[in-house]
């Protein structure tokens, strides 16, 4: 069932948010037992908050279109008096002074928030491997990565433990879990959805979006979310309400390209195949196909790694461990306490990260590399409105392999960047794109399809993303 | 990279650096390094270094906003006391 039904039997009475709860309970100490999909549970607190809602209904009022959805939240959003790990153990015993804009969101619309997911130490991964609480695990083999570094807001959706979730992508965090676990995510456009409250990662390429099941529950609760907010400088309107009306659009005709640069090398044949079938089910149903050219694309994943880094580097400057956070147990002297308390604080990736960042930051160096980097960002800027001139939407593949094994890349981390080649470039250029499953793979594990729409145009994109979703239905 | 320069990275990053750490780390960094050198390939001269849509950023009025809860943001110190972080001192 799905989210607009479940509201409407709880507004009906047909169900209480308590009993709805009640059926998920189990289902959520299952997976967390096997897959590991939560830093911390909130079931208690959700268990009040359902009652609390029936008690709301019960006098009289039942508005909300997230009225008693089970929903879990990655753990670098802020819900207040709630632990906000980040996946890391120098914020293990953080405790959110206050709630994310986005999360207030979902609360003001009778969501209840079930548990804070797992997630990459900082967001800084692709399969869910560098969290300080250990990885989660992909449902559809436990073996398997779920992707990352949103991987238990994706994994528990997957699972169905919760209808929905939110998770944050900075160069595809969001998209290629969802594919890696055969949900919808979504990426927003840039500034579409406030990261007030969103623990800091690289400011100018964050962004929080919703995973759900199928399209029109991506759409319910990217509308929830969605909207300004004086609290984050980036924030731009919409400029629209309901993004659920474009799933129920009809008859829109769209150009759709493919660019085929993100069809070759480095691609699993596999997915390959299951993308070019897609478009030419799309095109049977009556869109154009053309081919296009994104030739920048191969410097999407250089760019991105010294843009996020630097940006990671002073944005993680803050934790010293004097305001807030791990403090080293007996340093000789200030600086030392910084030092020692970052040095163990921080997991292996986010030091090479911040490794990286100072280094391409540091003076002689900057107009080298970050300044280069924001100057090729605008390149691949013009090279999308270049192809948005000719096309509607581009249609993709997310990742460029199925679900990888636990430990199969965690030695290697060009490796494990480059699985995100083609998530990258929306980051870099602010666009909204969107995982669509597209069925599984001769092993059972599944492929992602990923859309990507111009600028500001994420009704469009959802739209595209339920043509997709029919085909596999 | 050299251990010289990734010791000097390391010190402006404020980060300690383990011993296991100065061994790996140079490895790591120099290869990705290399793989970021890519960009050099591309002629940027003349473009601008922000995306053109980056227009929409704005800055916050400059005015003071009571959060009402203290408690909850020193309750997350190390050491708080009097109304102060606690720190090493770092006067002799």
């Amino acid at each position: 069932m799905n989210i607009k039904d479940t509201v409407s039997k709880i507004k009906s009475g047909k169900q209480s948010c308590r009993e709805l709860l009640d059926e998920y309970i189990p289902v959520i100490l299952d997976g967390q037992e096997k897959l590991n999909t939560y830093i911390t549970l909130l079931l208690d607190s959700a268990k009040e908050r359902a009652e609390s809602l029936d008690a709301r209904i019960a006098a009289g009022d039942s508005s909300g279109d997230l009225l008693g959805i089970p929903v879990a939240i990655k753990d670098n959003m802020m819900l207040s008096g709630t632990r906000t790990t980040c996946g890391s153990k120098i914020l293990e015993n953080y405790i959110s002074p206050y709630t994310a804009t986005a999360v207030g969101k979902l609360i003001d619309a009778g969501a209840v928030i079930v548990g804070k997911t797992n997630m990459d130490e900082f967001a800084m991964g692709s399969s869910g491997e560098t969290s300080f609480f250990g990885p989660a695990r992909n449902p559809n083999d436990p073996d398997r990565i779920p992707g990352g570094s949103s991987s238990g807001s994706a994994a528990c959706v997957a699972d169905s433990q919760v209808m929905g979730s939110l998770g944050s992508d900075t160069g595809g965090s969001i998209r290629q879990p969802a594919a890696m676990c055969g949900v919808v995510g979504m990426k927003p456009t840039y500034g579409y959805v406030s990261r007030y409250g969103l623990v800091a990662f690289a400011s100018s390429l964050d962004q929080i979006g919703p995973f759900a099941s199928n399209v029109e529950d991506a759409a319910r609760i990217f509308t929830v979310i969605a909207g300004f907010d004086e609290k984050d400088s980036t924030s731009i309107a919409p400029g629209e309400s309901d993004f659920v009306r474009w799933v129920h659009e009809k008859g829109m005709k769209l150009k759709i390209g493919i660019p085929r640069e993100y069809m070759g090398g480095g691609l699993s044949g596999e997915i390959h195949n299951r993308i070019a079938d897609t478009a030419r089910r799309l095109e049977r149903s009556g869109f154009e196909i053309k081919d296009i050219s994104l030739p920048l694309t191969k410097y999407a994943v250089a760019a991105y790694y010294i843009v996020a880094p630097a940006e990671a580097s002073a944005n993680l400057a803050r934790y010293d461990g004097v305001k807030y956070g791990y403090r080293t147990p007996s340093p000789d002297d200030l600086l030392e306490e910084y030092k020692v308390s970052r040095q163990e604080g921080f997991g292996d990736e986010v030091k090479r990260r911040i490794m990286i960042g100072t280094y391409a930051l540091s003076s002689g160096y900057y107009d080298a590399y970050y300044l280069k980097a924001q100057r090729v960002r605008r390149l691949m800027e013009r090279d999308f409105q270049e192809a948005f001139g000719d096309v509607d939407i581009i249609l993709s593949p997310t990742s460029p392999t199925t679900a990888f094994k636990l430990g199969e890349k965690t030695q290697d981390p060009l490796q494990m960047y480059l699985s995100d080649i083609y998530t990258i470039s929306c980051n870099l250029v602010g666009l909204p794109g969107i995982n669509v499953p597209v069925g599984k793979d001769s092993a059972g594990l599944p492929i992602g399809a990923q859309l990507i729409a111009p600028w500001r145009c994420d009704g469009k994109l959802l739209y595209a993303a339920r043509q997709v979703e029919k085909i596999y239905e | 990279m050299d251990i010289t320069q990734i010791e000097k990275i390391a010190e402006l990053a404020r980060l300690h650096l383990t011993e296991k750490e100065k061994k790996e780390i140079p490895e790591k960094l120099t290869e990705i390094l290399e793989y970021i050198d890519q960009l050099k390939e591309l002629d940027t001269s003349g473009v601008p270094a922000e995306l053109e849509q980056s227009g929409n950023l704005r800055l916050a009025e400059d005015i003071v906003d009571e959060f009402g809860k203290i408690e909850a943001l020193t309750g997350n110190a190390p050491d708080f006391g009097d109304g102060f972080f606690r720190v090493k001192k770092i006067i002799e």
